[in-house]
């Protein structure tokens, strides 16, 4: 569904489609009971959203029909109907990404998510990498607070100086790699190397909804390319909002 | 393998201890790419910055995903040079250095620009919004160069704090690196 949707946002020049993309999101979001850290993600892209308005709506290098000017001090600032059109176009397709990602991320157990890639034929080496770094992070969170304490408690005060953070680096680093040193020897008793089908915890089998909606997905996105293909890219010209100019 | 691991956890909690100085332009995100990049060379460095993106975008926010182009490029760079011998000498350092801020604003650039229509939310947007609007220069331009002023210092921070931790490694990890004496 992810995937349907992230490429049938970017099908159409148009903020509209993306935007209905983004929306179909919210309803999913709210039935999964994740609505709160769904929003949370977007706090990651607020900022961004507002620069890229800025951006593209004052400074559109190219073909352009200039809006409204404005002046802010010796600065002239043009407002420009395609950047506008841009920025609209890329907020929401960036929304809609941003949406149906975390989606899949907050409602995937990770190792749901690598174990269902296995499947499909991800090597198994990439999702141990990526599964083991998961569990890294975390320790490693805990390892730091406790060496930013120990130093602290020797009287080290980091303030702006960025150089201060190699005593905290060293042992934050050395630490993991003795612990990591472990988790390999442990592996190794355990023959990670061997070349045989290796079992897990956890396993995923398609289910007869995942077939349903794998078959919804694919149906939605042929739609939205034959949508494309009969409608267009969506683009409204300028002139279909100002015809008097 | 396992030292990819230890390079992306590093990679990750090390851009949350660049935040304590609080200096804007300082992300500390390509340590860990670095160290593997000097230990274990290109190819586990590149993995390393792949897969450093791919768990942010999982753990925080999808956004950084696409950067995962940029931490590939500068550990295939960094592992090419370390596998060469060009991380052996200062001058020689000095010239990955440079070619490493050239290749990361480069990249990162391009993303910014067609992928977010030239906006990171950082502060370095304020210095994108005064070229633009005070000397008229395009986007990709203004954002390049807006990201390369402010890139030697992070990148300095980087490269210092990665070989202070290549000294203190045990001798197992630094004699088996194209860094250390034997390789």
């Amino acid at each position: 569904m992810t995937a349907a949707a992230s490429v049938s946002a970017v099908l159409f020049y148009s903020p509209i489609p993306a935007f209905l993309i983004f929306l179909g999101c919210l309803p999913l979001a709210a039935v999964g009971r994740v609505f709160v850290s769904f929003l949370k993600r977007y706090t990651f892209i607020a900022s961004m959203i507002i620069v890229i308005v800025v951006f593209q709506s004052f400074f559109y290098a190219f073909e352009h029909h200039v809006i409204a000017t404005y002046s802010l001090g010796p600065i002239t600032l043009q407002l420009r109907y395609e950047g506008v059109w841009k920025a609209l176009w890329l907020v929401t397709i960036i929304s809609a990404f941003v949406g149906w990602l975390s989606l899949l991320f907050i409602t995937t157990h990770p190792g749901d998510l690598f174990a269902a890639l296995q499947d499909l034929k991800l090597p198994y080496l990439a999702s141990f990498i990526v599964l083991s770094a998961l569990q890294m992070v975390p320790m490693m969170q805990r390892a730091l607070n406790l060496c930013i304490e120990a130093q602290r408690s020797r009287g080290l005060e980091i303030g702006r100086n960025p150089l201060k953070l190699v005593p905290i680096a060293i042992p934050l680093t050395v630490g993991a790699l003795e612990r990591i040193n472990k988790m390999s020897w442990s592996l190794e008793g355990r023959a990670f190397g061997s070349t045989g089908s290796k079992t897990s915890l956890r396993s995923t089998e398609l289910r007869t909804v995942d077939w349903v909606l794998m078959v919804v997905s694919a149906v939605f996105l042929g739609a939205m390319i034959v949508l494309r293909l009969a409608w267009g890219s969506l683009y409204v010209p300028y002139e279909v909002f100002f015809p008097s100019s | 393998m396992s030292f990819v691991v230890v390079g992306i956890a590093l990679n990750i909690v090390a851009s949350r201890l660049a935040t304590l100085t609080g200096l804007p332009g300082i992300y500390m995100d390509l340590m860990g790419t670095f160290l593997t990049a000097l230990i274990l060379g290109p190819w586990w460095a590149a993995a390393t910055g792949f897969f450093t993106n791919i768990l942010n975008g999982i753990m925080f926010s999808p956004v950084g995903i696409p950067f995962a182009i940029v931490n590939v490029a500068f550990g295939l760079l960094t592992g090419y040079a370390a596998e060469h011998g060009w991380t052996k000498t200062w001058p020689k350092t000095a010239v990955v250095f440079i070619l490493s801020c050239l290749i990361v604003s480069f990249t990162a650039s391009i993303i910014v620009v067609f992928l977010f229509g030239g906006a990171t939310g950082a502060p370095q947007d304020i210095i994108v919004f005064a070229l633009l609007s005070a000397t008229g220069w395009g986007m990709f331009s203004s954002v390049f160069i807006a990201d390369i002023v402010g890139k030697p210092i992070d990148m300095i921070i980087e490269y210092a704090v990665a070989f202070a931790i290549l000294r203190a490694l045990p001798g197992e990890y630094r004699l088996k690196t194209p860094y250390g004496k034997k390789k």
